[in-house]
């Protein structure tokens, strides 16, 4: 039943991506995800800038990351040489969503006092 | 609760919610802080209003509750369809938008912080949400000049793997145009880049969790340019028909990924490519660094043992002891 289930939803999808030809934006890709395609932008943006752009491939940044002297968290271990990983301790046990919820309320709309403060910690990019 | 902090080196900085999370922006000159903050507040808004899949009133969730039928949509939800459709493609699949369903049917049916307290490790799902989640992304029509969709009955979009990057690629560049100052937009941790960076570039600790804080077990960084998003399926987890759930679906399956890795960070272009390498390296799992190296995108990838491998550019902990495994570019 799964089998005939997927087949017929591989026809249905193909039957799909026929019924609008020229419209669908659908396009093959080349292993790598660059496409072979041209940029084609269309009509009405409300964007700016180079968030504008349509994603027609995945690039590096034009600088690469740099490494910082900050010093790595005490808690990460690691083995001797370059090809050994380093460890991370597993994450903390997530607390449960109704916690969060209550402990992060919806913004009040007022600001707290704006201290001047020597530098700013780094901004944290992680899961969300 | 809004937050501003002003810095020495005239930096400014200000944090609130937006999205269903935390946002922060930093500018580099603290002056103009209102004038960007501004900006970025306007973008997001106008992004949860046509791409929020937990508001009734969204452009999004009027065109779930339509599928079947052609629909007008704004220039703005229509963007947001490519660059999804866009992600579909260049991952092949991985990145899917057609996943609503399949998330819908995983319990994600509501803010995420409304959902029951996760129990355990993901298990695999039933059939059904594999057989709901084989539609994909193909069966997306869009015509950007009539601004027209059409999909299938039944499929349900979810934005959730590009919106939020698009936004904070979005705000950076309104927030930079109108303040004139280089500008970091951080949502949720994807974080967005425009305009000149501080001597010494954005510092960005990457870790799993985008709410912990900076000393948080991972590497801090400095970009100057770009985008970074960081994706994790240690976070953002419920329980739900005695399972417990992540966000991140792998289409083929219709079920929560259950890849190698736990938590993976990618500096890019712009963010939303980032996010979308992110992601797609969580459903691709093994095959995740190969791909990475090959479109020689700088990348950190943590699996759950812990153990830490960085691709490409991305920069080694400057402590000695603590280096990392290193793919090779192929």
């Amino acid at each position: 039943m799964i089998a005939a289930s997927v087949a017929l939803t591989a026809l249905f999808a193909e039957a799909a991506a026929h019924a609008f030809p020229g419209k669908s934006t659908a396009r093959a890709t080349s292993r790598d995800g660059h496409s072979s395609t041209r940029s084609r932008r269309g009509a009405g943006s409300a964007g700016k800038g180079s968030s504008d752009k349509t994603t027609r491939s995945l690039r590096p940044p034009a600088e690469a990351p740099q490494a910082t002297s900050a010093t790595p968290h005490p808690a990460e271990s690691s083995t001797s040489g370059r090809a050994a990983p380093t460890e991370e301790p597993a994450p903390p046990a997530e607390a449960a969503p109704a916690e969060e919820a209550a402990r992060e309320p919806e913004p009040q709309g007022t600001y707290e006092s704006a201290p001047v403060q020597e530098s700013p910690p780094p901004v944290v990019s992680g899961g969300s | 609760m809004r937050e501003r902090a002003m810095h020495d080196e005239g930096l400014g900085r200000a944090t609130w919610r937006a999205l269903g999370t935390q946002v922060e922006l930093r500018v580099r000159d603290r002056n103009e802080l209102a004038a960007a903050e501004a900006q970025v507040q306007r973008e997001l808004d106008a992004i949860d209003r046509a791409c929020s899949r937990f508001r009734a009133d969204s452009e999004l969730s009027r065109l779930n509750a339509r599928a079947g039928r052609p629909v007008r949509v704004s220039p703005l939800l229509a963007q947001a369809l490519e660059l999804a459709v866009d992600a579909a493609r260049l991952t092949e699949g991985d990145v899917d938008p057609t996943v609503g369903r399949a998330l819908q049917l995983a319990g994600y049916d509501r803010d995420w912080r409304r959902l029951a307290a996760p129990r355990g490790e993901p298990q695999p799902q039933p059939t059904r949400l594999a057989l709901q989640a084989r539609l994909g992304w193909r069966t997306i029509g869009l015509d950007r000049a009539t601004c027209t969709v059409r999909m299938p009955a039944g499929v349900r979009l979810d934005l959730g793997a590009t919106a939020k990057a698009w936004a904070a690629d979005r705000a950076a560049a309104a927030a930079f145009a109108a303040s004139g100052c280089g500008v970091l937009v951080s949502v949720g941790g994807d974080i967005a880049t425009s305009g000149p960076a501080p001597h010494g570039g954005w510092s960005i600790h990457v870790t799993d969790d985008h709410r912990s804080a900076p000393s948080a077990p991972g590497q801090t960084i400095a970009i100057r340019c770009g985008g970074l998003a960081t994706s994790s399926t240690s976070v953002r987890r419920w329980s739900h028909a005695r399972h417990t759930m992540h966000h991140i679906i792998d289409p083929r399956t219709g079920a929560p990924a259950r890849g190698r890795w736990r938590t993976v960070s990618v500096a890019a272009e712009d963010c939303a490519q980032a996010n979308i390498a992110t992601t797609a390296a969580l459903v691709r799992g093994g095959g995740a660094v190969d791909w990475l190296a090959r479109l020689r995108l700088p990348a950190r990838l943590v699996d759950w043992q812990g153990r830490v491998t960085v691709v490409g550019d991305w920069p080694e902990a400057l402590d000695a002891t603590a280096q990392p495994a290193r793919a090779a570019a192929r």
